[in-house]
C-alpha cells in the first residue's frame, strides 16, 4: 500500500494529522480490532459479506469519523453473526485486526518436552 | 571551490538513523564531493550555517523550541530544502507523543521513571512543543524522501539529480517505512 501511494506521487499528507485516541476491541476470544491501525478499506466488510456470507462487519460514521463496526457497533465478542472464521484478519493490510496470541508476550511456551530433549542426549 | 554546490544537513528530532544512510553512499560520497561543499552539519565541524546553501538535507520531526527556531533559519538560507526520512515527512516515531499531554511526557521521563533526583529540566534541555510535527507543516519543503531511512542509494539519487539541478523523480525508489 505504501509502495501505491510512491506511485501515485503521494510523498507526503498536506494536512495536519488529528493524533485520534481510538478504541481498541479485543472482546472476540481469538481476534482483535485496533481501529488506530485501520485505514477504512473494508476488505474485512466485503470478505464477511460476499465471501463468507456472514456480513459482521460493517461502516458506521461519516468521514474522519468513520469506523468499521461488528453488527449493530457491539464488542466483537458479542456478535451473534460471527462465525470466528477469520477471514477478515487474513485479509486486512495494516494489521488493525489480528490473531490473539501471536505476539511474543502473549505466546504460550510449551517446555516440557526440553528436559526430555536433555535426557535423550544424557543417555 | 569556487563554483561547487553548497550543501548541508539538518538534524532535528530523528534517531540520526538518515544521516547514518548518507555515510553509506561509501565511496561515492567522493564522487559528490566534486560536485558540492558540505558546509553545515552534525559530520562536520562548522558551527554557523551557511548564507546561503542551495540543497540542504532534513532528518527528523520538529518537537522543541530549537528545532523551530533551528528549521526557519535553514529555511531562510536554503534554496532547495529536503525533507528526508519519516520523521521529515511524517513526524513518524517522535510524533508518536502527540496524542498525549506534553506535560504527562515530562512527569512519565523525569519524575515517574526517574530512579534519583527527580525533576523537570528547565535549562539545557530546549522545552517541547505541543506536537512533534513533520517539516512541512512548519516551513515549506521542496522535496519529500520518505524511508526509515531511505537507502544510501535513494539519498545518492536524489543528491546527485538535485545537485545537476533536477527534480528527482522517487517513484518506485522509496516510500514509507522502506
Amino acid at each position: 500500500m505504501q509502495d501505491l501511494a510512491i506511485e501515485i506521487g503521494m510523498t507526503h499528507v498536506e494536512v495536519p494529522y488529528l493524533y485520534p485516541i481510538l478504541p481498541i476491541d479485543a472482546s472476540h476470544n481469538r481476534f482483535v480490532i485496533d481501529h488506530n491501525r485501520c485505514v477504512l478499506c473494508r476488505r474485512c466488510v466485503r470478505v464477511c459479506g460476499e465471501i463468507e456470507g456472514a456480513h459482521t462487519w460493517d461502516v458506521m460514521g461519516r468521514g474522519h469519523k468513520s469506523r468499521v463496526i461488528t453488527d449493530l457497533n457491539q464488542p466483537w465478542g458479542d456478535s451473534e453473526s460471527c462465525t470466528s472464521c477469520g477471514k477478515c484478519v487474513q485479509v486486512c493490510p495494516t494489521g488493525a485486526l489480528f490473531e490473539k496470541g501471536k505476539a511474543v508476550a502473549e505466546m504460550t511456551k510449551r517446555r516440557e518436552f526440553l528436559p526430555y530433549l536433555q535426557s535423550l542426549r544424557e543417555d | 571551490m569556487g563554483d561547487k554546490a553548497i550543501m548541508a544537513t539538518v538534524w532535528l528530532d530523528g534517531c540520526s538513523g538518515c544521516h547514518m544512510s548518507f555515510l553509506d553512499i561509501d565511496e561515492r560520497l567522493i564522487e559528490l564531493a566534486d560536485l558540492m561543499t558540505l558546509a553545515y552539519s552534525p559530520l562536520v565541524d562548522t558551527k554557523d550555517f551557511p548564507e546561503m546553501a542551495d540543497v540542504t538535507l532534513v532528518e527528523g520531526a520538529v518537537s522543541s523550541e530549537d528545532d523551530l527556531a533551528k528549521i526557519r533559519k535553514v529555511r531562510a538560507h536554503t534554496k532547495t530544502l529536503v525533507s528526508l526520512g519519516d520523521c521529515a515527512v511524517t513526524a513518524n516515531v517522535p510524533g508518536m507523543r502527540n496524542p498525549f499531554l506534553t506535560e504527562d511526557l515530562y512527569d512519565r521521563a523525569y519524575i515517574e521513571n526517574a530512579d534519583a533526583n527527580q525533576h523537570i529540566p528547565v535549562n539545557v534541555i530546549p522545552p517541547l512543543r505541543p506536537n512533534s510535527y513533520p517539516v512541512h507543516q512548519v516551513v515549506d519543503v521542496d522535496v519529500f524522501v520518505p524511508g526509515c531511512p531511505p537507502s544510501a542509494d535513494t539519498i545518492f539519487y536524489v543528491v546527485s539529480e538535485l545537485l545537476a539541478g533536477r527534480q528527482p523523480d522517487l517513484s518506485g525508489r522509496s516510500r514509507f517505512g522502506a
